[in-house]
């Protein structure tokens, strides 16, 4: 290891920075070294907001402009909270200017946008990851050992539900349609997505261990005014007996519970505590 | 924490000490950057993931299954 320190701009005021800013702080071999947002004064006002008790917040550029913080020879890597739909495109402008990103999930809305994504990366020889900090959590690796030894057999149901509650400050979330990344799939679906697809392939020794793909889905959501899915089920075939069920509302109480596995005859729960965030 | 039945009747349950799943993000994703080791989390997986959302919302809206 290296004692070099990763420098990292962070691209919009967005709330999740509530917990990505200070693990940007704190992360060993990780430098906060600027932020920005488009609204005046925004960027300064999320860092001093979220930055842990004792840390010297004029050790980070602030930027009204968000290409100031790309074009900011200092910053290394970026990551990229904004808006769904706007996510290939300022992906493509920092992965362009030589910085590697961690793009929030969605990556993009397309996979053709991904796809560029990946070409871009491969150009300009940076890391690109999509975020799903979830699969971070210990018990993933856990989960992952005790379906993989066969304990409780073939994974043949899983059920991933995910939700929250709608208050004017997540309200954002819903207030556009899903062709532009708004709605309940788009916020929280790509979680339930990647658990079904996740879990599924851990009984895929052959192919180790790699997701499994769906080969159908039949799905059935109510959009709001704007065209935003706001309760939305879906259940996934997986080949064989396996069927996957999704179930994601933006009118219940927050819940990062996911995945119960039912195999065979066996139930397996594994319960994504809330994560604590000091 | 992570619990599991088994047909036998057997149920046992592990939990685990808090743990920050953001600060471990970041940690990985340093770690590659410096490292030049490949991301946990591939180009390959996103686009399957997109993809299937996708699928998931055109059959939403259309009430149709859709195939893959």
């Amino acid at each position: 290891m290296t004692d070099k320190k990763l420098k990292w701009g962070i691209l919009g005021a967005a709330r999740v920075n509530e917990r990505l800013l200070p693990a940007i702080i704190e992360a060993p071999g990780s430098q906060l070294v600027a932020i920005a947002s488009r609204r005046d004064g925004a960027a300064k006002a999320t860092l001093e907001k979220y930055a842990p008790q004792g840390f010297d917040c004029s050790s980070v550029q602030c930027y009204d402009n968000l290409l100031a913080l790309i074009e900011d020879p200092n910053v290394e890597a970026v990551y990229c909270p904004m808006a769904n739909n706007e996510h290939v495109t300022w992906a493509m402008h920092a992965i362009n200017s030589g910085k590697h990103v961690l793009i929030e999930k969605p990556m993009a809305l397309t996979v053709e946008d991904i796809e560029a994504i990946e070409a871009a990366a491969i150009n300009n020889n940076v890391k690109v990851m999509e975020g799903f900090m979830y699969r971070f959590h210990p018990q993933h690796a856990r989960v992952h050992e005790i379906v993989v030894s066969g304990l409780i057999g073939d994974v043949l149901s899983v059920r991933a539900s995910y939700s929250f509650l709608m208050r004017p400050a997540r309200m954002y979330r819903i207030a556009n349609g899903v062709e532009s990344g708004g709605g309940a799939m788009w916020d929280i679906g790509p979680y339930a997505i990647h658990s079904l697809r996740w879990c599924f392939g851990l009984s895929n020794a052959a192919q180790n261990y790699k997701p499994l793909e769906p080969v159908s889905v039949v799905a059935h959501a109510k959009f709001n005014e704007a065209g935003a899915d706001i309760v939305t089920s879906g259940v996934l075939d997986f080949g064989a007996d396996a069927e996957g069920r999704a179930r994601l509302s933006a009118r219940v109480n927050p819940s990062m519970k996911s995945s119960v596995l039912k195999v065979g005859s066996n139930v397996m729960r594994p319960g994504y505590s809330r994560m604590t965030c000091r | 924490m992570i619990s599991w039945a088994l047909e036998d009747g057997k149920y046992a349950e592990e939990r685990f000490a808090p743990s920050n799943h953001f600060n471990l993000e970041i940690e990985h994703f340093t770690d590659c950057v410096l490292n030049d080791k490949p991301p946990y989390l591939t180009f390959e997986d996103a686009k399957a993931n997109c993809r299937a959302i996708e699928l998931a919302l055109q059959s939403a809206l259309t009430g149709r299954m859709i195939a893959f």
